[in-house]
C-alpha cells in the first residue's frame, strides 16, 4: 500500500515537474533530467557499448526533449517518450557511423542445433568474462536484430509495443528477435 | 518434407520462449510435423536463451567516471535553449498551438472561435421541435423592469415548461405547442432563421454580450428557471430563460467545429436533457443542415460529462491498428483512394480518422519526414476535434512520430 502511495506521489511530482518545464522553468527540467539520467544512458550505451558516444546521445536526448516538451502530451508516460527519443538517436547515430544490417539466412535447425555438450553452466553465468564476452557478442549483431533485442530484453517490451516504437510488423519482431537469440545462443556455446 | 515454414517455427519458439506455449503444447505441435527440429533440440535452445538473457538483464549499469552522474543534468541545462528563446509566447503557443497544425487550421480556429454561437434554447422547443430563440435587436434592446418574462420568452412555444420545470413533460408540451396559433413549422422557420442568422451572426452576438455587460439582470426574468441556467455561458444569461436545472441533468452544448460549416448556417445552442438517451435524439434538432453532425449523423452523442457533442467511435479504433500490418506500398495505395473521399469529410468523421491511421501507419514504416508530419498534423485535428477517441493508443503513436520528427531534425 504505501510502495502504491509512494509511486502515486513520485507520479505526481512527475507530472508537476513537466508541467513546470513546459513553461520554461529549467530547474524543473534538471530534475526530470536526473530522474531519467540513467535509464537513458543506460539505455544508449547498451546499444552503442561506448562511454563518449552514450553520454553525447544521452545529452543530445533530454535537450531535444526539452525543446519538444510543448508537444508532449501528459497522458502519456514520459518515461516511454523520452526512452523513444534516447532510442530513435541512437539508432539513427549508429546508421550513419556502422555497417549494413546482413539478411541471416542460416536455417532454423542450425541455429537451434546443440554442437557441443554445455560446460558448467553456473560457473559461467557468474564469470565476469561471460558477461562482457556477451555485451561484446550482443555489439556484433546486426543493428536492426540488436535494437529488437535491446528493446525486448533490457527494456522488456511486449512485441506489440516494439513494433509500434520501430514501425514494423510483429512477425518480423518475432523473426528478428528469434535470430538475435540464436546467434547469441551460438556465439556463446562454450560459456553455456 | 515439413509443412511447417520457418517463420512459424520462430514465432512458436519465441512464444515458448516467452513462457506463452508450454513444452506440452510444443512438444505436441512438434511431433510428426518438423523433420529437422525437435522438442529437446528447442528445450536446450530455451534453456541457453534464459540464461543469456538473465545474464544481460544483470549487466546493470555501465561504469562510468567518478562524479559523472553529478554533473550530468548541470552539462544537460548548460546545452538548453535560453529562456528568452523560450519567451512566453513561445511557451504557450507550444502548449496551446502544436506547430505542425495546418495553417488552414488556425484559421478555422479563428472562424469557430469568432462565431461561437451560443443560443439557449428551453427544453420545450427541442421537444417541440417547433421554433429556435432568435434575437432580434428590438426583443435585446427592451428593457424589463419587473421580473416577467421577457419577450424572448414570448417567442418561445411553452412558458410553461420554464415556470414548470421539473414536472413538465415531453406530452404536455407537444400538445400545449399544437394549440398555439403562432406556432410554424419547424423546417420553415429554421430556414427563415438560418437566412438571419447567416447574416447577422456575428453582429446579434456582439451585441447581446455587449448589452449583458451594461444591463444584465434587466433582460432576464429573475425566474427561479432562468437564474439557476445563467450558469452555462455569458449569452445564456440574456437569450433565453432556461428550465430549472436539476441533478441528473446533462447540459448539451454543440459547437460546430469544421470550416465547411462556419460559413455556413451555423448554430451553436445548448439546452438542458433529462437523460442521455433523450439527449441522443435531440441532436438532430439542435444542428442545421450542413453542420458537422449532418455527416456524423447517429454517431454524434454527448459526452460523459454531458457538456458536449462528441463522436463515438469506439466500435472503429480496432481496426485502425490493423493498417501497421500492411505494406508501405499497399498504405500509400490506400492514402491515395481515400484521400479524395475524405476530403468532403469533418475533422472527427470516421473517414477522418481512418484516414489518420493510415498515415500514421505509413508514417511508422517509412519514418520519412513529410510522412511524419503529415500524420502528426492529421492527428493533431483529430486530437483537438475529437476527444473520444481511444485516446491512450493515439497518444502513444503520436509520441513515437513526434519523437520520430524530433530525431530528424
Amino acid at each position: 500500500m504505501r510502495a502504491e502511495e509512494a509511486q502515486k506521489e513520485l507520479l505526481g511530482d512527475e507530472q508537476t515537474l513537466i508541467r513546470k518545464a513546459k513553461n520554461g522553468d529549467q530547474a524543473a527540467f534538471t530534475r526530470l533530467v536526473k530522474m531519467y539520467q540513467r535509464r537513458v544512458y543506460t539505455l544508449v550505451y547498451r546499444f552503442c557499448r561506448d562511454h563518449d558516444t552514450a553520454d553525447e546521445l544521452a545529452q543530445e536526448t533530454f535537450v531535444k526533449a526539452y525543446t519538444s516538451l510543448g508537444s508532449f502530451r501528459e497522458e502519456f508516460k514520459f518515461a516511454s517518450w523520452i526512452l523513444t527519443i534516447a532510442t530513435n538517436l541512437t539508432l539513427n547515430h549508429l546508421k550513419r557511423s556502422k555497417r549494413q544490417v546482413s539478411i541471416d539466412s542460416e536455417p532454423i535447425a542450425a541455429m537451434l542445433a546443440d554442437p557441443s555438450p554445455s560446460s558448467d553452466p553456473v560457473k559461467s553465468i557468474v564469470d565476469r568474462e561471460l558477461m562482457e564476452k556477451l555485451e561484446s557478442e550482443v555489439d556484433k549483431l546486426p543493428l536492426e536484430f540488436k535494437t529488437v533485442f535491446i528493446l525486448r530484453v533490457h527494456e522488456e517490451l511486449s512485441y506489440e509495443e516494439i513494433a509500434r516504437k520501430l514501425g514494423i510488423e510483429i512477425g518480423t519482431v518475432m523473426s528478428r528477435l528469434f535470430r538475435a537469440r540464436a546467434r547469441l545462443k551460438k556465439a556463446l556455446e562454450e560459456y553455456l | 518434407m515439413s509443412d511447417i515454414e520457418p517463420n512459424d517455427l520462430e514465432s512458436i519458439v519465441n512464444r515458448y520462449l516467452d513462457g506463452v506455449v508450454t513444452d506440452e503444447q510444443l512438444e505436441a505441435y512438434l511431433r510428426g510435423r518438423h523433420e529437422s527440429v525437435d522438442f529437446e533440440q528447442i528445450r536446450s535452445f530455451k534453456s541457453r536463451v534464459e540464461k543469456i538473457e538473465e545474464i544481460y538483464r544483470q549487466l546493470g549499469e555501465p561504469e562510468v567516471p567518478d562524479g559523472y552522474w553529478d554533473s550530468f543534468a548541470d552539462r544537460v541545462t548548460a546545452r538548453l535553449p535560453s529562456t528568452e528563446r523560450r519567451s512566453l509566447g513561445n511557451r504557450i503557443a507550444d502548449i496551446l498551438l502544436p506547430t505542425r497544425w495546418p495553417k488552414a487550421a488556425f484559421g478555422y480556429a479563428g472562424a469557430i472561435a469568432s462565431i461561437a454561437l451560443v443560443l439557449v434554447v428551453g427544453r420545450s422547443i427541442l421537444e417541440s421541435g417547433k421554433t429556435r430563440y432568435e434575437p432580434t435587436p428590438s426583443q435585446e434592446v427592451a428593457p424589463t423592469e419587473e421580473p416577467q418574462p421577457t419577450k424572448e420568452t414570448a417567442v418561445l412555444p411553452s412558458t410553461k415548461a420554464e415556470s414548470e420545470p421539473s414536472t413538465t413533460n415531453r406530452a404536455e408540451n407537444e400538445v400545449a405547442d399544437k394549440q398555439k396559433p403562432e406556432a410554424k413549422p419547424t423546417e420553415a422557420v429554421r430556414m427563415e432563421s438560418a437566412d438571419r442568422s447567416k447574416k447577422e451572426a456575428q453582429a446579434s452576438i456582439g451585441e447581446v454580450t455587449r448589452r449583458e455587460d451594461k444591463e444584465p439582470e434587466s433582460v432576464t426574468p429573475k425566474t427561479e428557471a432562468t437564474q439557476s441556467t445563467a450558469i452555462e455561458t455569458e449569452e445564456v444569461a440574456v437569450t433565453a430563460p432556461m428550465e430549472k436545472r436539476e441533478q441528473g441533468d446533462i447540459s448539451l452544448n454543440f459547437q460546430g467545429t469544421h470550416p465547411q460549416t462556419v460559413s455556413e448556417d451555423h448554430i451553436v445552442t445548448s439546452s438542458i436533457i433529462r437523460d442521455s438517451a433523450r439527449a441522443s435524439e435531440s441532436v438532430k434538432d439542435l444542428i442545421q443542415k450542413k453542420s458537422p453532425s449532418e455527416l456524423l449523423g447517429s454517431s454524434l452523442k454527448p459526452s460523459q460529462r454531458g457538456t458536449s457533442l462528441e463522436m463515438h467511435t469506439t466500435d472503429s479504433n480496432r481496426h485502425f491498428w490493423e493498417y501497421d500490418s500492411w505494406s508501405l506500398e499497399r498504405l500509400r495505395e490506400l492514402y491515395e483512394s481515400r484521400k479524395a473521399d475524405s476530403a468532403e469529410s469533418t475533422y472527427p468523421s470516421p473517414a477522418y480518422h481512418d484516414l489518420t491511421a493510415i498515415l500514421s501507419s505509413i508514417a511508422l514504416k517509412s519514418r520519412d519526414t513529410a510522412d511524419v508530419d503529415r500524420a502528426l498534423q492529421s492527428m493533431d485535428s483529430l486530437f483537438k476535434y475529437n476527444t473520444d477517441i481511444d485516446s491512450a493508443r493515439w497518444i502513444e503513436r503520436r509520441n513515437i512520430l513526434e519523437s520520430i520528427r524530433i530525431d530528424a531534425r
